[in-house]
């Protein structure tokens, strides 16, 4: 369901700046269960040898990190395109003395997954999906949208190549690492591909 | 997914199918492109990453395979896109970089600038100042045609 979110606290002292205190132990964890969980009915267990700690430690620094909400939660990644919706990222110029109201607006299509202010003209950015079975279709909902929010120009930016997609935040290395070259990887398959109604009972 | 030992029991439970069963599923549907991965996914701001800065590029039409590879190669870019240009939207190239301050975003896209020789004309960074909404999409819902039988 579609949840707005307040901007978050920003009262933090910790010199990494985390909202609970991590050690480098939680850290190399994080790194690990960013990158690929593993698909084993004891996927805990085969983390844990990789990190080197004991199964119980690794069950509970992840709880903590669940609780304390720095992971957000553990899940399947699907491939909105794979599934055959369409998505893009859109970028528009709305009234920039109350872009919240067609923010407000934005926010209330299901498929709208992000939603940001960004200092530009074009200041409202978001993605958008529409599913395979959509009337309106994708830019049949995007002219929707600009005409209720008014906005002054809104622009469509599908992806034509991806490079990359890879959320995976760095926890231990700092600056030079973030800003060093690592392998470069061809681009990326965008069509959609078949499914049936097993997957979609696991989706 | 909770935190014991055996965290894929509850979901092939409510599907009325063994484990091993929803695991071979997932598997083909790596397979199939369908799946990118599981994984755990941070609340970057909570995790320490409070800055996101998206690289805006204008790469010229024939380098920009090459281009946009080198840029994806960075480690602070979590994504790189090639999207279409506009008459006031000249930038074809998107690099999104998360850092634990705004300065360690400017360090990650400097760096991709001077690697890329890129010039200041041929760039701008845009800072997100407030995130309306952040969710994980629900695919196969009525949602979708609920609001378009609202909005049509």
């Amino acid at each position: 369901m579609a949840s707005v979110k307040v901007p978050q606290s920003k009262a933090r002292s910790r010199k990494d700046g985390a909202a609970i205190p991590l050690d480098e132990t939680d850290k190399r964890l994080m790194n690990l269960l960013q990158s690929r969980f593993p698909l084993d009915p004891e996927p805990f267990a085969l983390v844990a040898a990789e990190a080197e700690l004991e199964l119980d430690d690794v069950l509970a620094r992840t709880k903590r990190l669940l609780d304390g909400r720095i992971i957000r939660e553990i899940t399947p990644i699907f491939d909105t395109r794979a599934l055959g919706y369409e998505s893009m990222l859109v970028a528009a110029k709305v009234d920039a003395e109350h872009p919240q109201r067609a923010a407000r607006i934005v926010n209330a299509h299901p498929g709208v997954s992000h939603n940001y202010l960004r200092t530009h003209d074009f200041n409202l950015w978001f993605t958008i999906a529409t599913p395979p079975d959509s009337e309106l279709g994708l830019h049949g909902t995007l002219e929707a949208l600009m005409e209720e929010t008014g906005a002054e120009s809104m622009r469509e930016l599908p992806t034509l190549t991806l490079f990359k997609i890879n959320m995976n935040l760095e926890m231990e290395k700092g600056t030079d690492a973030l800003a060093a070259a690592v392998e470069a990887a061809p681009p990326r398959e965008l069509e959609p591909q078949p499914y049936d109604e097993d997957d979609i009972a696991v989706i | 997914m909770d935190p014991v030992a055996r965290p894929y029991d509850a979901a092939a439970a409510e599907l009325g199918i063994s484990t091993e069963a929803l695991l071979d599923r997932l598997r083909t549907m790596v397979d199939r492109k369908i799946l990118r991965r599981v994984a755990a996914i941070l609340y970057h701001r909570r995790a320490g990453f409070s800055a996101n800065g998206m690289g805006v590029w204008k790469v010229p039409e024939d380098e920009i395979l090459e281009v946009g590879g080198r840029m994806a190669s960075f480690r602070g870019v979590s994504h790189c896109y090639q999207r279409p240009t506009y008459e006031d939207w000249p930038y074809s190239v998107f690099t999104m970089a998360h850092g634990r301050s705004k300065e360690e975003c400017d360090a990650i896209l400097d760096s991709i600038a001077e690697e890329c020789g890129m010039g200041p004309d041929d760039r701008a960074t845009l800072y997100s100042s407030t995130e309306y909404k952040k969710i994980r999409l629900h695919y196969f819902t009525e949602d979708y045609a609920r609001w378009e039988a609202e909005h049509s």
